[in-house]
């Protein structure tokens, strides 16, 4: 599958290069250093390139790419998947996936990608299976190596490659047994010009934080499972059983991991929580924008969190905008307006008020740019999702359970 | 000590970063210092730089010596390190990598399946083409491995050793076969995989195999579970009739119901795995399943969003042009049309691909929503111009709007912006090339006076142009109006309007004359001088010229075909959905044709599973089949087990046995005349499979057995049937089984018990069958006799207690031991607490030549086998005295084949060992394992 892979950062230089099959010199890399300089913003660049002899396939993430040389046909979303198990491996292991991290720790990038790929094709990408392999830095451990010399590789060989449940580590120990899990829900949502939605649907993630010992066995049941008709599993879930009792049993991994990720699509109404008036006017004389936040049908649930952001027009030399409450930030050069309004009490909305310099030079009106937004509700899911109830079977200890729901701002857009 | 490694492991870095060049030998001689010390922590730290080297794409070449020295390490750490080195640079010096080799043929005779199996992956990563036949070895012996994880390992060997050396193929695929009928899912993926890469033109190898993969398909691994959708894609478009004639075969039904639920997965490279194979091979009624999951993808991040927006295309793109599919494509996306509507935060591509599937998406019900949206995206400064030609596309296809959506592309024309104008305009170029009604043309030509773009004014004067028969009445009157303002005009419509002014002079000369002659002659004197040249040319052409302007009316008057749209999505279709090649448009390297269904399903029988008649052992029959449940179910499997390693072995082993079993219960028949009477009905009821195929290797060889009228006629028909090396042998009964028993201890040693042993000689997978008989010669009964192994690791199956052992009874005991073909002799103790003490520990060694099972061989292959064992595998024995030919079955466990050949394999590892009695009086052994052999050899010239 992969040949090469090359870790490559937006100022073009690589930090690093590992080859599973023949080396290919690093001068492949100046096809995508072409198409890079040609694209506007890094995530422009074309995800798949094909030159005279290989073909380059990207992924980009946080200021850096992936950049895996192909030989032959392959189904790209196939390498494009496993490039992003590389980057999710590597933020779980260095808790962060940047720059400054991937300089840091080469070596230990380097020795993860050679366990992950054997000749180029997928071997190990469970994280359990890997931290049996390569135990994570941490702080402790490296001045405990410092000490006694000893190292991140573990000395005893993994068995865990050899399990029929290769995501689960064996002999899991832990003096606290807990099991969180956090209900995720993202709403993205199209807001047109006069306030009414265009488009709106919910993104869910079940994600758990597992600590729990031996082998547990967990089965969750769900108050309204008919709510989720489109589900992506873990590959722990036992789909049969879901199938035919809509009951999620699995045998967890150990540490995080995302259970299910569910889908719930545009035709079930989406109460949107937030509203936002607002008129925007550019024009090279008198150029104002006015803006108003206000919870919306939050079901008595504070919004938090809540930032607004506006990609303006180059034109837009400066805003001179006073907020009610919260922080406005304008940087020139990316022409990013960010509007930090915090908490929302109930009752007052904040506004944010002012006037905006145009440069003369662009005449006429300019488009208005559509406004985004993040916030966050605690205590609450849009769905209405709620698990029932947390059974374990295999293990004898009591474990402590707790359950975190939270809705947060997808890809929320207001077009103005 | 720790200050002198941290010093000498930071600031050089940085300089040789600063991009000073430092002096290569300088620099390495420390590290090499380091290597050369004898201080693991040194050596680490070393090995640690030189790999930060290696990422950052240095030459560390010079190294190997110093580094390949260290392969043997005990440290695990630098030993990776080591391996990770000797991987990268070992092409570049084959000659010292050599030397690293006999490191790895040790390990991989380690007790430990880890062990090895990184041994192995390590040693075929190596890429020095003088390697390969030992690797050849090392594969073969690893195929047959009893771990799962071992024979994983070796299926990833498989691609790596065939990319060096590709003229072993042959022996390749033999192994990929053995692989392919593996039980294990851990297996199945990589075995796959190792198909793919070598052979993935062989699909007749699949057929006994395919039902197998379609069950364990929802266990493999992930990646594996994608290369095999693909797989079977491409089998059942070869094999199986086209689901939508007729009714659908059974194999699709189970292909396409193994394959459904795994749409759920989170790797999105699964879910277009499965979703490629419904468009590929599923009913056309089907289809709609896959549109959800897809939709899902898009959730992602930019790069799958890229990938799945082309397939969408393409899938939309296909399905308006068949007739009668049109209204699925409609019914699989409809309902998620505002998934494709473009977000602000999109990459530019994807709004692009976005835009693309929601003009291919439009229809009467729903282009009000699309226009809607459109128009929004109009005003969108990256996207407008990809709008307005979306615009155009819903035009073409719902023609209920193509009036409304002119009238909008035309208001469009006047708009300020340019990019919007530009395309505005090529858009409507293109829609009214062919036709143009005339009342269009006439709001354009009222919108004239107001319309400042340049581009905009030229598009308007070339429509008329282009269609002024029809607007005859009109068109003066727009030459007029520019005629009026015409120095002010931008060069674009001026050169525009003496086009116009052409056709004018054609079709209405009478009339425009004058009008014309004005246009040309403040042409003439224009400040462009493009416009100047272009007016002496047509001036010359029309008016100077006798000859030329015969033919004007041929010259300018020609009807020019409009140009057609095609999608370059279209195009796509040619190529396999999800594939790179498709993504690219392009035929990529390795990329394979999907071939059209074929008329007819090949015989089904073909895939049928060999599975064997169990009468006779009803229970393993019973136990296997509960396994393979709990395979197909998956879900159940891990209930609440405690998965440790040990259960894993065990399980495996029991696997492998029960394997052995049936093929043991097949001989049993085939001894059994009954049976066979019933196994040929059977094969009278199945339909004789094709001669060039082999179904069931094992059958085809019993058939010849059991008729020997044919098996002349058998072996021929096979004779271009590759065997791979396990599947023909056959495991026979023993031709003698000794009686006598042998004493280990006698009434004395044994405080009143007598102990001795006897050699069953059953077959019984790897183990070897052992009885002890107990004799108690003391007048008191002896309670809780027991026989026990020292040697925890000894896998040892039977019971070994006894209760009760009466005065002066006689018990044996049967017991199994799997050898691990070796003869150590290993330490037993005899013992009974009551009524005296009784604790007697004796030292036992169970001769080679019990250790191997008599197997039968077919001349072709005996010989085959011959003379692979060559070389250090074959010995040679004196026999002291001419050997007693019928003497020779009872001091070895062999199997007769001829006169003087004789054939067994070892229990645990079946290696075959071949005895031959030469015409010298000599003995000829030739074994995988030489030992074996030779002793062998040796206790027949003794004993027969």
């Amino acid at each position: 599958m992969l040949n090469s892979l090359f870790i490559v950062n937006t100022s073009g230089d690589v930090i690093l290069e590992k080859h599973w099959k023949s080396v290919i010199h690093r001068s492949i890399c100046d096809y995508f250093f072409d198409l890079q300089k040609k694209a506007a913003s890094p995530e422009d660049v074309p995800p798949i390139i094909s030159t005279p002899h290989h073909y380059l396939i990207n992924v980009y993430h946080n200021q850096l790419f992936l950049l895996a040389v192909i030989t032959s046909e392959v189904p790209p979303l196939m390498v494009i998947e496993f490039l992003h198990r590389v980057i999710q491996t590597l933020t779980q292991y260095f808790d962060d996936f940047s720059d400054s991290t991937m300089k840091e720790n080469c070596v230990l990038v380097f020795e993860l990608l050679d366990e992950m790929l054997d000749n180029g094709f997928p071997l190990v990408t469970e994280m359990n299976i890997l931290q049996d392999l390569i135990k994570p830095p941490n702080f402790l451990r490296n001045i405990a190596n410092q000490v006694t010399g000893r190292t991140n590789l573990s000395e005893t060989l993994p068995t865990g490659q050899l399990s029929n449940i290769p995501w689960r580590r064996q002999g899991v120990k832990y003096t606290n047994n807990e099991a969180y899990f956090d209900v995720i829900e993202e709403i993205d949502v199209i807001v047109d010009k006069q306030g009414s939605t265009v488009f709106a649907e919910i993104q869910g993630y079940v994600d758990v934080c597992c600590k729990l010992s031996g082998m547990p066995d967990l089965t969750m049941t769900l108050v309204n499972p008919r709510l989720l008709d489109d589900v992506s599993f873990h590959p722990c879930v036992r789909y049969k059983r879901w199938e035919n009792e809509k009951v999620l049993s699995f045998v967890p991994p150990d540490g995080n991991f995302r259970l299910i990720s569910y889908h719930i699509a545009s035709q079930n109404m989406v109460a949107i929580p937030i509203y936002v008036r607002h008129t925007i006017q550019l024009k090279p004389v008198g150029g104002k924008i006015e803006l108003t936040v206000g919870p919306k049908q939050s079901m008595g649930k504070v919004l938090e969190d809540v930032v607004l952001e506006i990609n303006m027009p180059k034109c837009v030399q400066n805003c001179n905008l006073i907020p009610t409450s919260g922080k406005v930030s304008f940087d020139p050069t990316t022409k990013l307006l960010q509007w930090n309004i915090g908490k929302i009490e109930v009752g007052k909305p904040p506004t944010l008020k002012g006037g905006v310099s145009i440069s003369s030079g662009s005449g006429g009106t300019t488009e208005n740019p559509p406004i985004s937004m993040k916030f966050k509700i605690n205590q609450l899911v849009v769905s209405g999702l709620k698990v029932n109830r947390l059974d374990m079977y295999g293990e004898k200890y009591k474990p402590f359970k707790g359950v975190k729901y939270i809705t947060k701002a997808g890809k929320f857009t207001i077009r103005t | 000590m720790t200050a002198f490694v941290e010093g000498l492991a930071s600031p050089e870095m940085e300089i040789a970063e600063g991009g000073v060049i430092l002096d290569n030998r300088a620099r390495f001689s420390d590290l090499k210092a380091m290597l050369d010390s004898n201080k693991d922590n040194l050596k680490v730290d070393a090995m640690k730089r030189i790999i930060n080297l290696i990422a950052k794409g240095k030459d560390v070449s010079d190294l190997f010596p110093a580094v390949v020295k260290n392969v043997a390490a005990k440290n695990v750490e630098l030993k990776k390190l080591v391996f990770v080195y000797l991987v990268r640079y070992a092409e570049e010096q084959q000659d010292l990598a050599l030397l690293s080799i006999s490191t790895f043929q040790r390990a991989l005779k380690d007790p430990n399946q880890l062990i090895r199996g990184s041994a192995l992956r390590v040693l075929t990563s190596i890429r020095v083409p003088m390697v390969a036949p030992i690797m050849l070895l090392a594969i073969k012996d690893a195929v047959r491995d009893m771990s799962p994880y071992v024979r994983k390992v070796a299926a990833h060997a498989i691609p790596k050793l065939y990319s060096l050396e590709p003229d072993l193929e042959a022996q390749l695929v033999d192994c990929i076969d053995f692989l392919l009928a593996d039980r294990r899912s851990l297996v199945l993926g990589s075995a796959v995989y190792a198909f793919d890469e070598i052979c993935p033109d062989r699909l007749d190898l699949l057929h006994k195999h395919f039902r197998a993969l379609c069950r364990g398909l929802a266990d493999v691994d992930e990646w594996g579970q994608i290369v095999m959708i693909n797989m079977l894609t491409r089998y059942a478009r070869t094999e199986l009739a086209n689901p939508d004639k007729g009714a659908p075969d059974t194999d699709i039904v189970l292909l396409l119901n193994s394959a459904r639920p795994l749409l759920q997965s989170r790797n999105c490279g699964v879910v277009m795995a499965v979703t490629q194979l419904f468009y590929h091979v599923a009913p056309k009624a089907q289809l709609s399943q896959i549109a959800r999951a897809l939709v899902r993808l898009l959730r992602g991040p930019r790069e799958v969003q890229y990938v799945v927006l082309m397939n969408i295309a393409t899938i939309c793109e296909r399905n308006p042009v068949e007739e009668g599919t049109f209204a699925i494509s409609k019914t699989m996306f409809d309902p998620f049309l505002k998934s494709f509507f473009v977000r602000s935060c999109d990459s530019s591509l994807v709004k692009q691909l976005k835009l693309h599937v929601l003009t291919s998406l439009v229809s009467e019900s729903n282009v009000h929503i699309i226009l809607r949206e459109l128009q929004t995206y109009v005003q969108m400064s990256d996207l407008a111009s990809a709008a307005v030609e979306a615009i155009g596309r819903c035009a073409i296809r719902v023609g209920a709007v193509s009036e409304q959506c002119m009238t909008g592309l035309v208001t469009l024309i006047s708009s300020s912006d340019e990019k919007v104008v530009c395309s505005a305009v090529v858009v409507i170029k293109r829609l009214l090339h062919a036709d143009a009604p005339v009342s269009l043309l006439a709001r354009l030509m009222r919108l004239m006076p107001r319309m400042v773009a340049a581009q905009a004014r030229a598009c308007v004067v070339w429509l008329v142009a282009t269609h002024v028969e029809q607007v005859v009445h009109l068109a003066p009157d727009l030459l007029r109006q520019i005629a009026k303002k015409f120095p002010t005009e931008d060069e674009m419509v001026k050169l525009e309007s003496l086009k116009l002014a052409v056709k004018l002079w054609m079709i209405r000369r009478s009339e425009c004359e004058k009008m014309v002659q004005y246009v040309f002659q403040l042409a003439r004197f224009d400040l462009s001088y493009d416009v100047r040249d272009r007016c002496r040319f047509l001036r010359n052409l029309m008016f100077n010229t006798k000859i030329l302007a015969e033919h004007a009316d041929e010259i300018f008057m020609a009807k020019k075909p409009a140009p057609a749209l095609v999608s370059s999505f279209k195009e796509r279709d040619q190529f396999q959905l999800g594939s790179l090649s498709h993504v690219l448009n392009q035929r990529c390297t390795k990329y394979l044709d999907l071939p059209e269904f074929p008329e007819l399903s090949s015989d089904p029988s073909l895939r049928k599973e060999p599975t064997a008649p169990n009468e006779l052992n009803l229970e393993e029959e019973e136990e296997e089949e509960d396994e393979e449940e709990d395979e197909e179910s998956g879900e159940e499997e891990e209930e609440s087990e405690d998965d440790d390693e040990e259960e894993n072995q065990e399980e495996s082993e029991e696997e492998e046995n029960s394997d052995e079993d049936e093929e043991e219960s097949e001989e049993e028949e085939n001894s059994d005349e009954e049976e066979e009477s019933e196994d040929e009905s059977e094969d009278s009821e199945a339909p004789p499979p094709p001669p060039k195929i082999a179904k069931n290797s094992k059958k085809l060889v019993e058939n010849g057995k059991s008729k020997p009228d044919s098996s002349e006629a058998n072996i021929d028909l096979l004779i271009d049937v590759d065997f791979s090396a396990a599947g023909s042998r056959q495991i026979v009964e023993p031709e003698f089984v000794e009686t006598s028993e042998t004493e280990i201890l006698n009434v004395i040693e044994g405080q009143g018990i007598s102990l001795s042993i006897q050699y069953p000689r059953t077959n019984d997978g790897q183990y070897t069958p052992i009885r002890f008989i107990l004799i108690n010669k003391t007048d008191k009964d002896i309670e809780n006799v027991e026989i026990l192994n020292n040697d925890s690791q000894l896998d040892v199956k039977g019971n070994t207690k006894i209760s009760l052992l009466p005065a002066g009874a006689r018990i044996s005991q049967n017991i199994l031991i799997d050898l691990q073909d070796s003869a150590t002799s290993r330490e037993w103790i005899l013992q009974s607490p009551s009524p005296t003490v009784i604790q007697k520990s004796f030292r036992l060694q169970i001769p080679y030549t019990e250790q191997i099972q008599p197997v039968r061989l077919n001349l072709s292959e005996l010989e085959k086998e011959h003379s692979r064992l060559g070389g250090l595998n074959r010995n040679l024995v004196d026999a002291p005295n001419p050997v007693n030919v019928g003497d020779i079955v009872k001091c070895a466990n062999l199997c007769k084949i001829d006169e003087n050949i004789f054939v067994a394999q070892t229990r645990s590892r079946k290696d075959i060992c071949i005895i031959k009695l030469l015409e010298n009086g000599k003995i000829e052994a030739s074994c995988d394992n030489a030992v074996i052999g030779r002793i062998v050899a040796f206790q027949i010239s003794k004993n027969a």
